[in-house]
């Protein structure tokens, strides 16, 4: 099978006053295409960084980190904006749409940066909004949104673009019980239609049984369990 | 760089109702400050043309004429073969012998220094120019030998009007004797303005054979000469009229256009609107700071939202494209709203103007009855122009090259001034912005 996800003793240090402090110490992580990986631990362990790096938005201190063959780390910034548009689908605790454009609008944008046409791109847009049940919607601006169909959106828009990958850092994690659900049900079902690699942190242990692999972040290192 | 996605993103930060209530008057209070600035420097711009050339027409159509040609030589030239040989060509449209000399006039009323000019009888209807701006408030152009037309002022001062007599008192030199003072006989057949005061001040017009006998000796004739288009001659490397005219002339005769005779107060009055505008500028320069403040206040409440972008592949220069397109969007605004209330501005002057003064005079006014139920006082009303040195009534030209070049130098303030914030966004690090949040 693909190999999407490569990454090779990754190390991650921030400086502290005079100390490093370190966040990722040699990480090892091989991911199949399609497969659905799911990461805990403990507030701080360095997840989210870890997905940052893997989707081009920060760089390691060390170490290999390869997507879909390409090395992220060696990437000239302006290939990386390609990189992120293309092969990368980020989703985060909070929604981050803007809010002068409708849903439609925000879902179309990663299309529309590839260089489709807005038009091209607005239907495209309708076709992924139907999929996550707001066709409805596609007209309404962020404010007319409930949370749970302002992260629906914008998990919309991180599938638009049909990437490789799809890096969810705590997607429901500002949602309560029957969205966060609904947000899982649309989240697994779409990856798993487009054959999308996923890589998800969370704190919600239910989520470990719907991923093919649950790992643990500690001391820098993923332990699967 | 994709421009479409700049663009796109700029016209929705723009013109979104969705916008924060607070960036939304940083934004609304960028484009008032840029149409504010604007109105005063259209104004300016406009009124001053208006004012420059509603001066310049008055001194080249009755004051200096477009071109006068002089016999410096004394050559007794025959004027009125070189007259004719002047009208035969297209480009002139009337030509004809004037002289001039300074007189005291005078009646039982007044007196007063004037500079009198002997001018054909039939000028007035051989001159369009000259009876467009000489106006007639009494009598009319009558130049038989006897007839004098006066400006209103100096009608004003002496006490004339039309068809009291009065007197000038001409000086000249004769061999072996002292100075020798001669008065003449003429009878008002006219008071006229031209509407400026300056020009008004000291003209006095009588007949051309009048006033060559009266001067003999004194004074050599001039032609004064009116072409089709007179403002090629304000560029004398490109004065191409002007060749023409000297090959038609003797050559002991010189040629001077009007430019050159008015040349020190045409370049005043250049001056004074360079000037004007500089300030303008600078207040416009002023006013697109507001851009920048409006810019920053945007990229701050953005931050997450252009963090995002990043992470959708939007580059850093497409970035910093969308927040300079927002900058010239806003400027863009600004300039149309402040062309418009300009333009309007502008063409209203005199009413404006008339209605200040009246508001005014009607304060001062009240004033003054309340002082006058005490003492006796008195008010010759509030002028904010002083026809005694402008026009009476301002003109106003729309100059369209002008328009543009204005509208061009705001919206590239506005985008210099949007410069460095969208520079900012750019450069935004979104991981930064994601841990944080």
């Amino acid at each position: 099978m693909d190999k999407v996800v490569e990454i090779e003793k990754l190390f991650k240090k921030y400086k502290s006053g005079t100390d490093d402090l370190v966040i990722l110490e040699g990480l090892d992580l091989t991911l199949e295409k399609g497969k659905k990986l799911i990461i805990t631990g403990e507030s701080g362990c360095g997840k989210s960084t870890l997905l940052n790096i893997m989707g081009g938005l920060d760089r390691g201190s060390g170490g290999v980190v390869k997507i879909c063959g390409a090395d992220v780390e060696q990437m000239e910034e302006k290939d990386l904006y390609n990189f992120r548009n293309r092969i990368i689908g980020f989703v985060f605790q909070f929604h981050y749409l803007l809010k002068e454009l409708t849903a439609a609008e925000n879902v179309m944008m990663p299309m529309f940066i590839r260089g489709e046409t807005k038009k091209k791109s607005l239907e495209e847009a309708e076709k992924i909004l139907l999929k996550v049940n707001l066709a409805e919607r596609a007209s309404f601006y962020p404010y007319q949104l409930s949370g749970g169909e302002r992260q629906r959106v914008a998990v919309a828009r991180a599938l638009i673009n049909n990437p490789s990958i799809l890096l969810a850092d705590e997607p429901t994690g500002n949602l309560d019980e029957k969205n966060s659900r609904i947000v899982e049900e649309l989240l697994f079902s779409l990856v798993a239609e487009q054959n999308t690699t996923l890589v998800m942190v969370t704190h919600d242990a239910s989520l470990s049984e719907r991923g093919d692999m649950t790992m643990k972040l500690e001391k820098g290192r993923l332990r699967e369990i | 760089m994709k421009v479409k996605n700049a663009l796109f993103l700029a016209f929705k930060f723009f013109s979104s109702k969705n916008t924060d209530k607070n960036l939304f008057r940083h934004i609304r209070g960028a484009v008032i400050g840029i149409a504010l600035s604007l109105v005063p420097l259209v104004i300016v711009l406009e009124v001053t043309d208006g004012m420059i050339e509603g001066i310049t027409r008055r001194y080249i159509e009755v004051g200096s004429y477009h071109y006068q040609a002089r016999d410096l030589q004394n050559s007794e030239a025959d004027y009125k073969a070189v007259i004719k040989n002047l009208e035969s060509l297209e480009t002139v449209d009337n030509a004809f012998a004037f002289i001039q000399d300074t007189c005291l006039i005078y009646t039982k009323k007044g007196r007063t220094g004037v500079s009198v000019r002997g001018l054909p009888e039939n000028l007035y209807d051989n001159d369009r120019g000259l009876k467009e701006y000489l106006v007639f408030s009494e009598g009319s152009f009558t130049l038989d030998s006897e007839a004098i037309l006066l400006s209103s002022s100096i009608a004003k001062k002496i006490g004339a009007s039309t068809g009291d007599e009065i007197k000038l008192l001409t000086a000249f030199n004769q061999p072996g004797r002292a100075l020798v003072l001669r008065p003449a006989r003429f009878i008002v057949k006219g008071v006229f303005t031209t509407g400026y005061r300056e020009l008004d001040e000291v003209s006095v017009y009588i007949n051309y054979d009048r006033a060559s006998s009266l001067f003999r000796g004194a004074s050599q004739p001039y032609i004064g000469i009116k072409v089709k288009n007179p403002y090629n001659s304000s560029d004398s490397y490109k004065d191409k009229t002007a060749e023409e005219l000297r090959n038609y002339l003797p050559p002991a005769f010189i040629l001077s256009s009007w430019y050159r005779l008015n040349y020190t107060l045409y370049k005043s009055l250049e001056t004074t609107k360079k000037l004007l505008m500089l300030i303008m500028i600078l207040i416009l320069c002023v006013a697109s700071l507001n851009i920048s403040s409006a810019m920053i206040m945007m990229v701050l409440s953005r931050r997450k939202e252009i963090a995002i972008l990043k992470s959708i592949g939007f580059s850093q220069n497409d970035i910093a494209l969308a927040f300079l397109a927002t900058g010239f969007l806003i400027g863009l605004a600004g300039t149309f709203i402040g062309m418009l209330a300009g333009i309007a501005g502008s063409l209203h002057i005199n009413w404006i103007i008339g209605t200040i003064e009246k508001l005014i005079n009607y304060f001062i006014f009240s004033g003054y009855f309340v002082l006058n139920l005490f003492r006796q006082t008195e008010y010759g009303g509030f002028r904010i122009l002083d026809s005694g040195y402008y026009l009476e009534q301002i003109p106003v030209t729309l100059d369209f090259f002008e328009l543009c070049l204005v509208s061009f130098i705001s919206l590239f303030l506005s985008s210099a001034a949007s410069f460095l914030p969208s520079f900012r966004a750019g450069a935004i690090r979104p991981v930064e912005i994601l841990r944080k949040s």
